[in-house]
């Protein structure tokens, strides 16, 4: 081939050549080869677990029967017996209606010997397939909650695929309930699925230290009181707040940003949760892009802070700002801003291509602007 | 193991060997990151995308089967990731309107060509430069040039014509040039 026609470039193989390696982080590789063992791994345990649940079901079979007989038995004999016993003695088989002892034990023994006793075999079916129902939506509603927008919510239910995959890599409860803390929904949706409130998910895996230190998610908040003077710390606070993040082997873990009260004023603080849940969400994708400008301490305080980002300044900042807001504020004042500014920002994001600094360089142009405001001030 | 091809080891992982898997991801991690990086434009973005293709490769090994090289197979898992990715955002098919478009591209470094620092700057350039070009374009480029397909394997991978395929990196290295002009 030539060095150059229309289909081949050698100078521009070459300059592709020269780019730059890249590489993925540490924690992604960690997280793939486990999601790669655990996959090789599950395969005997699903079909264990289908081996109990068919077992498990059988037994309830079997129980149902025998309750059904327990209970109609009586009737049916009195029917048999009325069908097959001499006219002569009516009297005694009607006088007793109710089953005796004689008659049903007999049953039950039967019914011991063809398998295990159920201790309690009404609760066992349900709380069994309930039980994993109740993670299921749980997951729905977490990933739900971390993106407001309908839209996304309709697009997550349309796609039981997804999900399969999220289950694939194996979500925790703990980081589950701490998405909450961004959810729009109103308080009491969030306290349903707080773990406490959850001992399904509870004792999954959530550690009890962890679950302790759980403070409840700040909702309804004032988006004013957010809006202070005071920089958040480098640190996570003390107080109001859950400071230890679980470490899970293989998660992949991002800053998340979660609004919690010191001293009577509320301000913004992070905590690192499992990013696997959220993976499939793009609008979370984009935020985590957003939400990791607070990484450096020395912009933190400078985002979004008392608004000063106007649109005229920065419309794609101003959106980002927005969709913190909204996160942080998780006002229904607010949710249709952020709505809206969500699907500005994507569309925007997605014409414009800003490269990952873009977030860093506006805030520096505003930060000096506003110092020479001051200045002339 | 490390002799074993790609299509011997997918294999073997499928039938539950994680060791497989591991030299599999060895093999095709450095490049297919950087393709996903190059796609997007973002190291995070790519980095997810990246992680998913792989978790959809974990999910499909029990229907793997050789049809062709594992290499198309997994670009093609890829494909498949990164269009769902733009579907989602709405981005398929505004680039078939901006396909005649010249990318804006800022203006050229002055260029030093034989020292080391001008090859990297070229080199960066060329990065701004992909992302400027159409999303279908820069794809067929990248497969060609990172995943080293040939056109058919490139037409099978994103599902398109020959054709088209040969039109798309027609367009990419067109457009590329003009945006390297004077680094060239």
């Amino acid at each position: 081939m030539n060095e150059h026609d229309d289909l081949h470039d050698e100078k521009i193989s070459a300059l592709y050549r020269q780019l730059p390696p890249v590489e993925p982080k540490q924690e992604t590789d960690e997280l793939i080869l486990a999601a790669a063992r655990r996959a090789v791994g599950a395969g005997p345990q699903r079909r264990l677990r289908t081996g109990w649940r068919s077992g498990l079901a059988t037994a309830a079979s079997v129980l149902l029967v025998g309750v059904l007989y327990v209970w109609q038995g009586p009737a049916y004999r009195h029917a048999e017996s009325m069908a097959s016993a001499p006219v002569a003695a009516p009297a005694a088989t009607m006088a007793a209606p109710a089953p005796t002892p004689v008659a049903v034990a007999p049953d039950i023994g039967a019914l011991q010997a063809a398998g295990p006793e159920p201790e309690s075999p009404a609760v066992p079916v349900p709380t069994a397939s309930g039980g994993s129902k109740s993670v299921h939506r749980h997951a729905v509603a977490a990933a739900h909650a971390v993106s407001p927008a309908p839209v996304a919510v309709e697009e997550k239910a349309e796609q039981p695929a997804q999900l399969a995959e999220n289950r694939l890599a194996e979500p925790k409860p703990a980081a589950t309930s701490q998405l909450f803390a961004y959810s729009d929904a109103p308080t009491e949706k969030l306290s349903l699925s707080a773990p406490s409130a959850s001992p399904a998910l509870a004792d999954n895996s959530m550690p009890e230290s962890q679950s302790r230190s759980m403070a409840p998610p700040v909702s309804n908040v004032d988006i004013d009181g957010l809006l202070d003077d005071k920089p958040a710390p480098a640190t996570a606070p003390s107080a109001g707040f859950a400071l230890a993040a679980p470490q899970m082997q293989g998660a992949v873990e991002r800053p998340v940003y979660q609004l919690y009260m010191e001293q009577g004023r509320y301000a913004l603080a992070y905590q690192q949760i499992d990013i696997t849940l959220a993976l499939h969400d793009p609008w979370v994708r984009l935020d985590y892009d957003l939400l990791a400008l607070l990484d450096n301490p020395a912009h933190r305080p400078l985002l979004c802070r008392q608004h000063p980002v106007k649109r005229a300044d920065d419309a794609i900042v101003h959106d980002a700002c927005l969709v913190l807001h909204g996160y942080a504020a998780g006002s229904g004042l607010h949710r249709a801003a952020q709505a809206k500014a969500r699907r500005r920002l994507a569309k925007r994001i997605g014409e414009e291509r800003p490269e990952r600094d873009y977030w860093l360089r506006a805030l520096d142009a505003l930060e000096e602007k506003r110092a020479e405001a001051r200045k002339a001030q | 193991m490390q002799d074993q091809s790609d299509e011997a080891l997918m294999l073997a992982y499928r039938d539950g060997e994680a060791a497989a898997f591991d030299q599999l991801y060895r093999r095709h991690r450095p490049r297919l990151f950087r393709f996903f990086v190059h796609e997007t434009g973002s190291q995070a973005l790519g980095e997810e995308l990246y992680q998913e293709a792989w978790l959809r490769v974990i999910k499909a090994r029990e229907r793997y089967q050789v049809t062709a090289r594992f290499n198309t197979w997994l670009y093609t898992v890829a494909h498949n990731v990164l269009m769902d990715h733009f579907r989602k955002q709405g981005r398929i098919g505004r680039f078939e309107e901006t396909r005649e478009e010249l990318p804006d591209t800022p203006a050229c470094p002055t260029r030093e060509p034989d020292s080391e620092w001008g090859r990297s700057l070229s080199a960066r350039h060329l990065e701004r430069c992909m992302e400027g070009l159409p999303l279908e374009q820069r794809e067929a480029f990248l497969l060609k040039e990172q995943g080293e397909f040939s056109l058919d394997e490139i037409a099978a991978i994103t599902g398109a014509g020959m054709e088209a395929i040969k039109s798309r990196v027609r367009y990419a290295l067109k457009k590329l040039r003009g945006c390297l002009e004077g680094l060239l």
